[in-house]
């Protein structure tokens, strides 16, 4: 408990995260950054444009100088990205050890697990394209070979993300694979919903056949809970909102959620 | 490089001093070389033929030679905001002011042979906040930068004229009597040691026994204010050590007519009298504002300044550390911190207050509730601590929100303490 005493005025040259789509005014925001996103960040940390804000828009002009010289030396990104936390002091001990043990965790990895603990990340964040184009970098054996258990995982996350940008076939393609790969039931459900949702694809009765009919029953009637509350929630809410309006209105209504739909599409495919 | 120089402006006379680098003294400044003329009476007289301005003894004789309109008691004027009409033109309070304060800043650069001005302490014997916004504009309408003006009342004047003096003078405690024209005023100065730094206490106040100097026009009348101020030394001077007296104001102008006064306080004790004492204080401080370092290292507790200091518990650099918001003896009307701070988990801003002369700390909290619930470490606030008079603090806590994560709300809570 206590409060940190903020040293410096917030940066006049921001810091932008592309993956984010905002940007980081001061030191404090660059540790929330490193610290609830260090997925997103690659080998290449810190860049040279990450190096000028520390050292000039956070006034940090010795961590600037002390993170060049070990990121020449050839120093692990996980050490790096713990040195600024603790220069920088916005976490406490406990936050600081959980950062390191995740850390430590992380530098195990290898390079292609780490990859794709990148691209999950934005798979989250529903940047699908983004996300598929790491996965295929990963099964191309672009961070090393893939073994099969990490091809599993990346071939069913590669699935969400088709299905999110509404590839329904290549999606269930994808869940196919990944149930061969993995031999999970709950893959054969995912692929029975896309099933439900895009009646055109061709169904892998090979796979689906030998699942017992209770099962498929109850995954039936699960798909059509989740329908009937999408239907009565979120967006579905708005769209009934936007179509009871008055003529004028309701065309201003319709129009700016397309227009905000649009701008997720957009996002979500770049 | 610039005039340093202090004005003290009360509604009868009025008296300027300015800083000579050269002796490192302050020296008055008045409408000739002669020390009665640093009293300077606070009149204004436009002159009917030409339109100008003059003040003091010359504004007298020619309102008196019917060849002008004159205006008095110009800080009353202004804590009145009233208004003067002169052939058919209104002047405001400030107007007046605004011209009698740059015919005495004149007077500092005619003697001191400089042109812009460094440094500028105003004293007057009341610090009201109406009077200060309005001096403040008037100095700024004079073109003097802001930061280079300071206005303080007649007990912090008197401290810094104490203090400007040689230690043995203030060693122990001193006391100060002020006869002007319709009041007397008694000041103590005292010094508490065993602390770091020291603490310095200056109180003042009307004494009840004061009167109009024209009893001093007889015989009789002198008798009887002898009488009074005795009375007054025997009684305020009782059993204290005290061992400087000063004797100021109008009255004091001649002390002949004061004897029995003057042995009641020359018993063990030195005396001293002159006129310019309040603008002297008033220009040792001018001079002071301009030194990297404050020569003055003591806190300082009287009227118009704020007697407790104002601090925090904060994080730095990891640790827990006591940030001094707001020092106790910093001049209140110039007493503001801005402090930026990330709440860890906290719906409320705590802070302490620890009187300069005692030890109690006491502790105090702004509720913050009304601000939206973020996950920890990722609201930053702007508290802005300042005060409205020497007991009265108010404080302001702005949501910053946390960068692009976390927009700031726009919300603002407002308290108000009295210290």
């Amino acid at each position: 408990m206590g409060y940190i005493l903020c040293k410096d005025a917030e940066a006049e040259q921001p810091y932008y995260v592309k993956e984010l789509g905002l940007s980081l005014r001061s030191a404090y925001e660059l540790c929330y950054f490193i610290y609830n996103h260090s997925a997103l960040i690659d080998d290449g940390f810190p860049s040279e444009e990450m190096l000028r804000f520390i050292g000039t828009g956070c006034r940090m002009p010795d961590l600037e100088r002390k993170l060049r010289k070990w990121k020449n030396d050839g120093e692990d990104v996980e050490v790096l990205m713990l040195t600024i936390l603790q220069d920088v002091h916005y976490y406490g001990e406990r936050d600081m050890r959980l950062f390191s043990e995740r850390m430590n965790r992380r530098r195990g990895l290898p390079a292609a697990e780490k990859a794709k603990q990148r691209a999950d990340y934005l798979l989250g964040q529903k940047y699908y394209s983004e996300a598929l184009a790491m996965y295929e970098q990963i099964l191309r054996g672009e961070f090393g070979e893939p073994d099969d258990g990490l091809r599993g995982r990346v071939r069913y996350n590669s699935a969400v993300a088709m299905a999110g940008l509404f590839l329904f076939a290549e999606a269930a393609e994808a869940f196919a694979e990944s149930y061969e790969i993995l031999g999970q039931e709950s893959i054969l459900r995912d692929l029975c919903f896309l099933y439900e949702i895009d009646e055109t694809i061709p169904i892998r009765s090979d796979l689906i056949d030998p699942v017992p009919a209770r099962n498929r029953l109850f995954w039936k009637e699960e798909y059509e809970n989740a329908r009937t509350r999408a239907a009565n929630e979120g967006k579905a809410l708005r769209v009934r909102a936007a179509l009871e309006k008055g003529a004028f209105s309701r065309h201003e209504a319709v129009t700016a959620l397309a227009e905000e739909w649009k701008n997720e599409y957009r996002r979500m495919s770049r | 490089m610039g005039l340093i120089m202090g004005v003290d402006l009360c509604d009868d006379y009025s008296q300027v001093s300015w800083f000579d680098k050269k002796i490192m003294d302050a020296v008055q400044a008045g409408t000739s070389e002669k020390e009665e003329s640093c009293l300077i009476p606070s009149v204004v007289c436009r002159r009917k033929k030409t339109d100008d301005w003059l003040i003091g003894e010359d504004a007298y004789l020619l309102a008196l030679d019917g060849e002008g309109t004159m205006v008095d008691k110009p800080v009353k004027l202004l804590e009145k905001k009233g208004t003067a009409t002169i052939r058919r033109v209104k002047y405001t309070a400030s107007d007046i002011m605004r011209i009698f304060l740059e015919k005495l800043i004149n007077l500092a650069k005619a003697r001191s042979g400089e042109t812009e001005i460094e440094s500028l302490v105003i004293t007057l014997q009341d610090t009201l906040p109406e009077v200060l916004d309005a001096m403040i504009g008037i100095t700024d309408s004079l073109g003097i930068a802001r930061e280079a003006v300071h206005i303080i009342n007649h007990c912090e004047a008197y401290m810094f004229y104490v203090l400007s003096q040689k230690k043995e003078i203030w060693a122990n405690n001193t006391c100060l009597f002020d006869l002007n024209a319709n009041d007397l005023f008694y000041y103590e100065f005292s010094v508490m040691r065993g602390r770091k730094p020291q603490l310095v206490q200056v109180s003042g106040m009307p004494l009840e026994e004061g009167f109009s100097l024209e009893v001093l026009d007889t015989e009789s009348g002198e008798k009887t204010a002898d009488t009074i101020l005795t009375t007054c030394a025997g009684r305020l001077l009782d059993k204290k050590i005290i061992t400087t007296v000063f004797l100021t104001g109008k009255g004091f102008e001649r002390t002949d007519w004061a004897p029995e006064f003057l042995r009641t306080v020359c018993q063990k004790r030195r005396v001293f009298y002159g006129q310019n004492l309040f603008a002297k204080g008033a220009a040792f401080l001018a001079y002071d504002a301009t030194l990297p370092q404050t020569s003055f290292p003591y806190v300082c507790v009287c009227e118009g300044r704020i007697p407790s200091t104002i601090s925090m518990r904060v994080l730095y650099e990891g640790r827990e550390r006591q940030l001094v918001v707001l020092s106790a003896g910093t001049n209140w009307y110039e007493a503001k911190s801005t402090v930026d701070l990330i709440l860890e988990s906290e719906d409320y801003l705590e802070f302490y207050v620890t009187p300069a002369a005692g030890t109690t700390q006491k502790r105090y909290v702004v509720d913050l509730s009304e601000f939206p619930a973020r996950p920890v470490r990722t609201t930053r606030v702007q508290a802005v601590f300042a005060f409205t008079d020497d007991r009265r603090m108010t404080v302001r806590v702005i949501d910053k929100g946390f960068g692009e994560f976390f927009p700031a709300s726009g919300k603002m809570v407002k308290q108000d303490f009295i210290i």
